[in-house]
């Protein structure tokens, strides 16, 4: 019988897994054929949406308004809403040369109809290109950016449309324009690779990776935007009046001082914390910052406005007419450090959620066949994730890894137990999920899907 | 003096008692120790070689399991290490040893069982030593003859450029020849920690072929590959009834195959088919296992050129033990467990 099983598994060419799972499986898709299921479901959901119009036109015949004149020109001329993006690319056309090529010419018009069939195009072409099993944008994030870029330029170019109506807000009082057309052309390049590389960036950070370095830069460019600001309005209009830094050293100013010197130490401090300090340290130490800030800050501007009005009217003076740079700013330092430091989608999180409790894990799972207190129900690791254990059965797991071996949906349930039980240890450490430990799969296991 | 550890002062728990504990608590209280101690020593490596063997902890294992005298059976794990030198040399290797008397301990089962900041201590220092003793040497390729190892350096380690193989696998890749080839039915058990865990290059081929290659009759348990039932314990986790019970069922099905040996990679897999083999032996009530449990590099040493068992440990005899501890005359008292 071994030897049947070994002669099996050299005919079907699997080196190593006796069965298939997970996406990268060769035998067997999983999924629901179209026909007769989806065909079915959908052809009722057809019939149903007809038979309600029917049911509305004739309870209430809608009204016509009135007969359209040709004659007439529009002043605006608009198409429907849902066309707009298409009016806008014919409009946007002007900017390709009208070239005769072997005595076909291409005009305006010519490449703005290409262009409204662009996204057709891509539509129809899509599921050629992306054969991708992940429908999730954390996972496929490549892809969404792409998604999300693509809906944008859309956008754009439907606004774009009435640009007639737009261009005259943008204009001063002595008629010149701020926002010219040309602008407007740059935005359908513009927009959509902001909005591509915003939402990139921020579904990595949803799936895994960490938040260190855009924290760093944003705290580095803080700072040096607080030293520019302090530097020029301060030090350099007073050089520029001529009255010399020794005139710098007043008792206003030294109050001053205080107060920028806090808006400077902000960033300093989300800087530390970014690079020495670990996620939970890292977080307490911000919080514990922010109280002594406000504990120096409220009884000295308190004793300031009682006693010292003069002081007070000249560090307001100068804090004021710069707030986006010293109050907005810190405060914003503060909030990006504090939110950007935490990891919020763990691996096992994000997978866990995945189960769809087949229980293929509890019948390979060798604990369950010994603890009677793990015996039912789907596997120890599961079970503890949900709340349905008391966690104890899970320092009982072996993490052999034959639940994930098994899974469906590569679920890496020894990285659950990694975190689980460095957390009953106290570690003060956070497993790097960077390393390879925590996503532990390779990139053909996510249907190709995993972007860099 | 007495080597008892509960007479040492060590508040020992009953390990047999299926209490939820983590245990060996003095080998695990050593092993932290040694990773507070966190001065990395500057090396100097005048030899020039393109592979580096890490031998791993298999004879703190050595020492520590008869210390506390959780094996009293024929398991020797020092003998991997001398296998798998005698096996590289063999093929014409000769790496740089990264023996404990200046490494640590790769540090996976403080990751496993959950102690984090000793791990990342551990996993520092020896990064950090391995990459001097790699650029000096102008290694490309580390050896590791354990499964955990394997592990823990190819998926949690960063070295660079450094490849990571089992020897199984450099064994193979090379072509190694076999003069004393071995008329045995031989099965082999798949570490875990090799084969389904591991994402990138998982060992399932070569140490198959290698068996093959020995001329033994190689014979597949029940579950294998993928499939393969854990051993019982990773990560020094537990010893109770429980993990018995599935090291037991594990050994069944070796027994089932009519094996004259078990193998394995791993060095937890051997110390726990090693225990129960022996534990039996003293029990009336459980199967009596009478194939060999070694190591798969040992079996391969010994296909090499003929050399025994006991050729290979009369070469040891000259090299200095870490402790000698007196093998009890009889078997200990087990509590009777319910």
């Amino acid at each position: 019988m071994q030897d049947s099983q070994l002669e099996r598994i050299r005919r079907e060419e699997r080196v190593g897994f006796p069965t298939q799972y997970g996406p990268v499986r060769t035998d067997k898709k999983p999924g629901h054929a179209l026909m007769p299921h989806e065909a079915y479901r959908d052809a009722v959901i057809v019939l149903i949406m007809t038979g309600i119009m029917f049911l509305l036109t004739g309870l209430a015949v809608p009204a016509l308004g009135k007969s359209a004149n040709p004659n007439v020109v529009a002043e605006v001329e608009l198409p429907d809403w849902y066309l707009l993006w298409s009016w806008g690319l014919l409009k946007i056309a002007e900017i390709f040369p009208s070239v005769t090529i072997l005595g076909f010419s291409l005009t305006t018009l010519t490449y703005g109809a290409l262009l409204s069939a662009v996204p057709f195009i891509i539509l129809l072409l899509l599921p050629f290109i992306d054969k991708g099993f992940e429908s999730r944008p954390a996972k496929a994030n490549l892809r969404a950016a792409l998604g999300v870029a693509g809906i944008v330029w859309v956008t754009t170019a439907s606004i774009y449309s009435v640009n007639v109506l737009i261009l005259p807000f943008f204009i001063t009082a002595k008629g010149t324009p701020i926002v010219t057309d040309d602008t407007l052309k740059w935005m359908f390049i513009v927009e959509p690779v902001l909005a591509g590389m915003v939402t990139y960036v921020a579904l990595r950070r949803l799936a895994y990776k960490p938040m260190r370095r855009v924290n760093t830069i944003f705290n580095a460019f803080a700072l040096v935007l607080l030293l520019i600001v302090v530097l020029y309005f301060l030090i350099g209009a007073n050089l520029m009046q001529g009255t010399g830094m020794l005139s710098l050293l007043t008792r206003e100013n030294a109050f001053l001082g205080f107060y920028l010197g806090i808006a400077l130490s902000t960033p300093v401090v989300a800087l530390f914390i970014v690079h020495l300090l670990d996620e939970y340290r890292g977080r307490r130490t911000l919080l514990l910052w922010m109280a002594f800030i406000l504990a120096l800050l409220a009884p000295m501007s308190f004793y300031l406005m009682s006693f010292e009005q003069e002081v007070f009217d000249h560090v307001q003076a100068f804090i004021m007419t710069n707030s986006h740079a010293f109050i907005a700013l810190p405060v914003f330092s503060l909030a990006v450090t504090y939110f950007g430091q935490r990891t919020p989608y763990s691996d096992y999180e994000y997978k866990l959620n995945e189960c769809y409790q087949c229980g293929r894990c509890h019948i390979v799972c060798p604990i369950t066949k010994v603890e009677a207190d793990a015996l039912g129900g789907l596997n120890l690791v599961y079970n503890v994730y949900k709340r349905q254990h008391d966690g104890v059965p899970m320092w009982s797991c072996l993490t052999c890894d034959a639940c994930s071996a098994v899974c469906p949906l590569d679920i890496n349930y020894s990285a659950y137990v990694l975190t689980e039980r460095a957390k009953a240890m106290r570690a003060k450490q956070r497993i790097p999920v960077e390393r390879p430990t925590l996503a532990a799969r390779p990139a053909a296991a996510n249907g190709g899907q995993e972007d860099g | 003096m007495s080597f008892r550890p509960e007479e040492m002062g060590f508040p020992m728990r009953d390990l047999t008692a299926g209490e939820r504990t983590v245990p060996h608590p003095i080998m695990f209280a050593a092993l932290d120790k040694e990773a507070e101690w966190d001065e990395i020593p500057e090396v100097e490596v005048k030899e020039k070689s393109e592979y580096a063997y890490y031998p791993g902890c298999v004879d703190y294992y050595d020492y520590e399991m008869q210390f506390s005298r959780n094996n009293f059976g024929e398991t020797d794990h020092g003998i991997i290490f001398d296998s798998s030198v005698k096996l590289l040399t063999a093929m014409g290797i000769s790496p740089i040893v990264l023996d404990r008397s200046f490494m640590k301990c790769c540090g996976h089962d403080q990751l496993w069982q959950g102690k984090v900041d000793v791990w990342n201590k551990l996993r520092e220092y020896n990064e950090t030593l391995m990459k001097r003793v790699f650029k000096q040497a102008g290694v490309k390729t580390l050896i590791v003859s354990c499964a955990e190892g394997y592990r823990t350096f190819k998926l949690d380690y960063d070295l660079g450029d450094v490849e990571v193989k089992h020897i199984t696998q450099l064994l193979y890749e090379k072509g190694i020849e076999f003069r004393a080839r071995k008329k045995a039915r031989v099965t082999y058990q798949d570490p875990c920690r090799m084969c389904r865990q591991m994402p990138v290059d998982p060992v399932y081929e070569e140490p198959r072929e290698l068996i093959r290659m020995a001329g033994a009759d190689y014979v597949e348990m029940e579950h294998f590959r993928a499939d393969a039932t854990c051993c019982g314990v990773a990560g020094m986790m537990y010893c109770n009834e429980k993990t018995k019970g599935i090291t037991n069922d594990r050994m069944m099905e070796a027994k089932e195959g009519e094996v004259d040996y078990l193998l394995t990679a791993c060095p937890k897999c051997l110390t726990h088919f090693g225990c129960q083999q022996h534990e039996n032996l003293y029990r009336e009530d459980r199967e009596k296992f009478e194939f060999r449990v070694i190591d798969i590099t040992q079996f391969l040493a010994e296909c090499l050129d003929g050399a025994s068992a006991e050729a290979l440990a009369k070469e040891r005899e000259g090299v200095e033990q870490p402790l000698q501890v007196p093998a009890p005359s009889k078997p200990p008292k087990k509590e009777a467990s319910s």
